[in-house]
């Protein structure tokens, strides 16, 4: 699979300050947590569901984006060349009472977070990217070494 | 693609079960009265506007008649 355009990266958040403004304005930073992701993968890679249907699955089918979001930050990795460390089946944790949800979100949160980090410069063109022009192999070697240190930690495939 | 295609399937079984499910669980509340019914019929209202609420409701927001 390959990405089709390299937008601008999104945006770092700490995991637990989403967590934390979500608890305290009673789920609504959630929904525009939602929405502001859904819609950064898809300026970024080209595709998925984009923030408008991120927020409308949030409200009515809101478990659709449990696994859903984490597939999306997943073929991110994929895309790049490397070992996805997220995949839908991370979205299983929500069923787990009381802190399912918090481990969903610092899993899947903190993945995009190292992907975001690690593909900072702006225009940066993911490894497996076979469509862009004469620019993108220099891009491309760029993105190669940088990926590499950032995702050493965490190869496995979280589930 | 084969991915893909999974994920295409579940969206379309999670909205339809979503459109199945809501407008059961908004006549039940409609028409059950308000002591069989577990917390303030409003909030349920609200809450089942989501497909996770409307589980909850039907698992743990109804009372048995006695």
């Amino acid at each position: 699979m390959t990405i089709a355009t390299a937008g601008p990266t999104g945006k770092v958040r700490n995991p637990w300050a989403v967590i934390g403004l979500s608890i305290i304005t009673l789920g609504i930073y959630g929904l525009y947590w939602q929405y502001a992701t859904f819609k950064e993968l898809k300026e970024y890679a080209g595709k998925g569901i984009g923030g408008g249907l991120g927020l409308l699955f949030a409200l009515l089918v809101g478990i659709v984006n449990a696994f859903l979001m984490p597939s999306e930050v997943g073929d991110l990795y994929t895309a790049d060349g490397q070992q996805p460390p997220v995949s839908a089946l991370t979205g299983i944790w929500v069923f787990l009472p009381f802190v399912g949800l918090f481990v969903w979100v610092i899993k899947t949160q903190g993945r995009l977070n190292g992907f975001w980090e690690s593909h900072a410069a702006a225009g940066v063109a993911p490894a497996g990217d076979t469509t862009l022009a004469a620019p993108a192999p220099a891009a491309a070697t760029v993105t190669d070494t940088t990926a590499d240190t950032d995702a050493a930690p965490d190869a496995g495939t979280d589930a | 693609m084969q991915r893909h295609r999974l994920r295409t399937l579940a969206i379309v079984v999670a909205v339809t079960a979503w459109v199945v499910v809501t407008p059961l669980v908004w006549r039940d509340l409609r028409n059950r009265p308000a002591e069989q019914v577990r917390g303030k019929k409003w909030m349920w209202r609200l809450a089942t506007a989501n497909l996770s609420g409307s589980i909850a409701y039907l698992l743990f927001g109804r009372r048995r008649p006695a």
